[in-house]
Formats: C-alpha cells, structure tokens, sequence
C-alpha cells in the first residue's frame, strides 16, 4: 500500500537533506503569550520552550489540560503566531515566512486536530475533505481522485464512502478522514492533537494501530500530543512533560518512565488509574490543588505550589531545564531525584 | 454484597423515538448496589449505562425517551411507579447523583454558596436562609475546598473543574443519602485532579456509608474503586462480577476484549490487539448477540446470530451473557491471535 505514496513523495531538496540525525523540526525558546486586558498580564501558554523532533520519531507530549500542549502545537505549525523564540523546519527559521514560503512549509508539516466532530466542514463529503489540501496546493488536477482513494484505503476507509458527509461516520472513522487529510501531500512531519482523546477505548486502540502502522511505512515524524500517559508510551519513542508553559522533564520513553526525576512527571505517573485491582493499595502521590492562575503564574519554579518537595529555593530560583545526572535525560527541578517514590510511579 | 440491596434496577427496558425508528437503549437491565458498596458500570459511549440510571430517577427527556419496562426498586419502593411529586422527595435526599460536566451543572449567575445551600434546603424547607447557608459552608469544607467561607460567596467560573466537581459532590451528599450515582465523575477532568476527586468519593463513602453507582469508560478508575462491575455493551449487560474477578477471569469476549486493548508495557513495539468494527447502531440492533459482528470468539457459529445470549451464572456471584463463555475459562487473559492481527 505504500508504493504509490514512497512515488508522489516530494523529491528530497538536493542541498541541505536533513541527514538521519539531523533535526526536522525544532523550537528555539519558543514563547507564545496571549493578551488577557490592558491591565492584566498576559497568559504565558507556552512559555520559553525548546524541542527537537527528529526525522521518521515519535516524540510524545504530555501535560493536563492548560499546560499549553496544544499552543505549543498550533505555534509549532505557524497556526499561532509565536511571541517569542523561533521555529526552524530542517534548519530554516519559518518563524517570519509567509504565503508562498509558508504553504512550501505546510506540504511536509502537517496536523491532525483532536476533534473529529469540529475539524470536519459538515457540507463537504469525505472525499473532498481528503481533496482539499491536494486542490489548496495544486496538485488534484494530476491523479487526484485517485490518490484521495489511495488515501482513504491507507487509513482503513472504504473509498466507496467518499461521497459521504461527515455526519454519516463514525467518531473513529471520522478522525480517519483527518488523518487521510493530513497525509495528502505527503508529509514528513505530523503534529498530532490529542488524536485519540475523544475517541471509545475500544477504538481508539484500532487508531494507535492505525498511526503506528502508518509511521512505519511512511517514515513520517509524529508530535503526538496526549494527556493520556499509556498511549504515548506505546507510540513515542521520546516523551517530553509539560506544565505551565514549559517542559519540565525530557527524554527516552524509558527514562521518563522507569525513571522520572521531575516531581511533576512522579506524581502524573503515580496518579494514573491503573486497570489492576490487585495494585489498588499502591503508594500514590496525590498532588494538592489545581493548576495556578496563568497570568499569574508563581515566582520560581511553577511547580512549587502543589510539589511535595518545595523548599525555600524552589520560590527564589527558577530551575533550568538541564541533564543533571548525565542520563541524557534533563529535568527543570532543582531537587530532581530519580529515586524518590520508587514502587508507584511504574504506571500500568 | 451482604442482606438486602439498597437499589435494585430490574429489567428495565427504554426505548427512543427517532426519526428513523426506536433506539433500543436499555434491553432488560438489572442490577444491585448494597449499602457501602461500590458498584461499576463501564462501557462505550451509547451502551445505555447513563441512560439506565436517568431512566431510573425520572430524569429522562419523555419523548423521545419511553420507559417500556421494568423497575427500579429504593429499598423495596419502586421510583418508576412515583409521582413526580413523590419522586422529587426521593431524589437529592434518599438518592442523589453527580454529573459528569462539572462546567455546565452549576448556575453561572449564582454564586456557589447559594446553590450548595439551595440543595440543602430543597428537601428541608424549615432550615432557614442562613441555616441553610451555614451547612453549605460546612459541606464544602467536608469536601475539601480551603478558605469555603469566602469561596461560597463566588461564582462558578472562578472555580477551577475539580473544585466545581467537589461542590457538585457536597450537594449530592448533603442529606446523607442512601446512593450517589456518580456518572463520569472524573472524566472531565485532569489525572492529578481525578485522583483528588476519586479519594473524596471514597472518604465520603466510608463517612455516610452510601452505596455508590460510579458510571465510566476507564478501566482504571473501576480498578481503583469499585467493589463490583457491570459491563454493558448495546444496552445490556453482558457481564457482572466482583472486580478481581472481572479483571483476572472475564467471561464475556467483549470484557476481555475491552482489557485486552489497552496500552501496557509488555505491548510496547506490537499493535495492540482492538476489538474490531464498532458499536451497533441501537435502531437495527444485530440479530442475535449484539457483539457477535466483532466478535472473536463467534468463529462463523450460527447460534451467535439467532440466539441472544442471556446472563448466566458462569461462578460465584459472576454472570455473562456469551454461548460460548465456557470456553474463555480455560484461555489466558491476552486476546486469542486473530483479533491481535487486525487493525
């Protein structure tokens, strides 16, 4: 099934082809505040953030809602304009590029929204859905309705099914349809926005499969973006954490998870209900409260608020996100400890 | 579960009038929950577990909903037989239930207090005003909102969705009642702040000795809460047991199928073994069982496809509704291969 897409694949640019570790896309102290009144500080969604995602990887992003995942995402992909900070795409600044440079960009990097109901215009059928970006970018006039059935085969839809609308599908078909959308033109990088969030557990296993499926034929670079912990460790190879605006831990999928040294990353993990009657009486940290005023966001570490480990420097000093036991691994805590509560932090 | 249920949902049947014809939501559920007890009720989106409990205190928009059968039994009263009237006096004191969207369950131009206090007074009407409000204050700091003195006074949108559920929780239970239905309680909400939310449920549980009804699709949060689970798929239930049980030795291949597909560790690197296909539409139900359409362990049997399976005692206190459920006994909990291949 992959034949006829390696085909239509962009010839790769002669000068400057990202070799295999060389980075596809990367933020550089990317910072994305959004105005809140005259008299009231901005919201700080993403606030200073730099990540590499690396050609043909799962890079997994994890926070709870407001941490500024989805910003992080949608300023990744120039759908917001950055505050701050640059955006570099196989080592071009995309961060000032418009139009023509922009749409250049946008054929290689592409996203999939976490609503299938509310990402899908509900008066065009599916087949002009997945049509739309080949029409956008000037290629359906060359194979056009053919590739759209291609598509609609390489994510598990029956192409007989294109001249439906939206509404006549199921939630999972319809995310599908996004992602065939997505694919279009090719891609070589995707952003994924919480693809699987809204979807029925028995399906959304069918969409994990379907996406890792997808990256392994097509070599694509994935953003998978969830506040679901279970589902990135299946797909992401690495997995950064985010809170507040900022990450707060980076690395391998098993440091992160075996080995978590963030607070932060501890007590996620811990708090996750494990489908395990036996382990119900596990060691779980419960962090207090909820998330602090954004606007307002607390001096120090953001975290101090609700960590079980604050002490007085934790408001003075703002910790940097760095490797601080030569794992490769960096965490933004000045206390960070990969042994902490050792026994509940493995999640499932 | 020890004596005497404290709810008992017998074979209650509820119908939707449709356009295109009647949505068999409920097909003759029933179940029980005990005084203390926690009981879990999983499935997917349209399986009817929400409808079930709506349908049971009244709460069901009639039309397009039909209660067609069945009863639901509050130690020994039937509710489907109550007035509206008699039923209001059940509901919020003898029963109460906690909504899934804490965002929309609260007045927006009310402040929190007041609604707290409104509950109080709803089923006590010689409180007074301030009465009432003094053991709003009270309830909200049994449910562990700080400063609930000054925070009674504000409004719903200056608090946060887990402080807004613990309100929501605090009305629910400020007459003690017999059972709190919490129906997606957590599910709106963070992993660290469902973890608060959870340990309140249990800590008001262990105060008031309420039976509980937790409705959710995660398997998680039954694991870590319920005593007993039920699980239902197309409006029915197709298998009810002690949670060990369900966990370790399910019966039913959609149960098995449902914890099978979750992501764990040992799966890292293989597709994850999904249950095919995807819920029925309830209008045109499949002939037969319900699930026989992605079914693994159907195998071409015709008897899947004429006969729907009733709810049988397949071990002690646990039942499924499968023909073929014998044969699960003797098989290890992962999915056989055929359902692993597919995506």
């Amino acid at each position: 099934m992959s034949g006829y897409v390696r085909l239509r694949q962009p010839a790769p640019p002669t000068e400057g082809a990202p070799s295999e570790g060389e980075p596809l896309l990367q933020a550089e102290d990317l910072a994305t505040w959004f105005p809140t009144g005259r008299h009231r500080p901005p919201v700080r969604a993403v606030d200073g953030v730099s990540l590499t995602l690396r050609p043909g990887e799962a890079l997994g992003l994890v926070g709870e809602s407001g941490c500024g995942k989805t910003t992080l995402a949608r300023s990744l992909v120039r759908l917001l304009e950055p505050t701050a900070g640059r955006v570099l795409f196989k080592g071009e600044d995309i961060s000032h590029h418009r139009r023509r440079r922009l749409a250049a960009v946008r054929r290689q990097l592409q996203i999939v929204f976490q609503d299938p109901f509310a990402s899908l215009n509900p008066r065009m059928t599916a087949g002009d859905i997945v049509a739309q970006p080949l029409r956008v970018h000037r290629q359906y006039r060359r194979g056009g309705p053919a590739r759209v059935a291609e598509l609609f085969e390489l994510v598990g839809l029956d192409a007989s099914h294109a001249r439906r609308f939206p509404h006549e599908f199921s939630g999972g078909q319809r995310q599908r349809i996004g992602i065939a959308r997505a694919l279009a033109l090719s891609p070589e990088a995707l952003v994924l926005d919480e693809p699987v969030s809204s979807l029925d557990v028995s399906i959304r296993a069918q969409i994990v499969n379907l996406l890792d499926q997808l990256r392994r034929d097509l070599g694509i670079a994935y953003l998978f973006i969830a506040h679901d912990l279970s589902i990135v460790r299946h797909v992401c190879e690495r997995v950064a954490v985010m809170y507040m605006g900022k990450i707060v831990e980076i690395g391998d999928r098993d440091a992160i998870y075996r080995n978590p040294t963030h607070p932060y990353t501890q007590s996620l993990l811990s708090a996750i209900p494990v489908p395990d009657p036996a382990r119900r009486e596990r060691n779980r940290i419960v962090l207090r409260g909820g998330l602090p005023d954004p606007a307002r966001p607390p001096s120090g570490c953001n975290f101090r608020t609700r960590c079980f480990k604050a002490q007085e420097r934790c408001a003075e000093e703002e910790p940097a996100l760095v490797d601080r036991f030569g794992h490769g691994h960096p965490s933004a805590c000045l206390y960070a400890d990969p042994a902490v509560p050792a026994a509940s932090t493995e999640p499932a | 579960m020890s004596g005497d249920p404290v709810l008992s949902i017998r074979d209650l049947v509820v119908r939707f009038d449709v356009p295109d014809g009647t949505v068999h939501a409920v097909e003759r559920v029933s179940y029980d929950v005990g005084a203390g007890e926690t009981v879990g009720v999983v499935g997917e989106s349209g399986c009817g577990k929400s409808v079930t409990v709506m349908a049971a205190l009244g709460l069901l928009p009639c039309p397009p909903g039909r209660v067609v059968g069945g009863e639901v039994l509050l130690e020994g009263q039937d509710l489907l037989r109550l007035s509206p009237r008699e039923l209001r006096a059940v509901r919020g004191k003898q029963i109460a239930m906690v909504f899934q969207d804490p965002m929309t369950s609260l007045h927006p131009a009310y402040t929190v207090g007041d609604q707290v206090a409104e509950a109080v007074r709803a089923h006590d009407a010689g409180r007074s005003g301030r009465a009432a409000w003094g053991r709003a204050v009270e309830l909200l700091e049994l449910v562990g909102v700080p400063d609930a003195d000054a925070r009674a006074r504000t409004y719903p949108h200056q608090w946060s969705g887990g402080m807004r559920q613990r309100a929501m929780i605090a009305m629910a239970i400020s007459h003690h009642p017999k059972v709190l239905i919490a129906d997606e309680p957590t599910t709106a909400l963070d992993v660290t702040v469902q973890a608060q939310v959870l340990d309140l449920l249990r800590e008001v549980q262990q105060e008031t000795s309420s039976a509980i009804v937790l409705i959710t699709h995660d398997l998680g949060v039954i694991a870590e809460m319920a005593d007993r689970v039920v699980v239902m798929y197309a409006g029915r239930v197709v298998e009810t047991g002690g949670t060990t049980t369900i966990f370790g030795d399910a019966r039913h291949p959609y149960t098995r199928g449902l914890l099978a597909c979750l992501p764990r560790p040992e799966l890292e690197g293989q597709p994850l073994p999904a249950i095919p296909g995807a819920p029925p539409n309830l209008v045109d139900p499949p002939a037969g069982c319900a699930f026989h359409p992605r079914c693994s362990l159907r195998q071409g049997r015709a008897r899947c496809v004429v006969e729907t399976p009733i709810l049988a005692d397949v071990g002690e206190g646990h039942r499924a509704a499968c023909h073929f459920s014998e044969e699960l006994a003797r098989t290890p909990l992962a999915a056989p291969p055929e359902t692993a291949a597919r995506r």
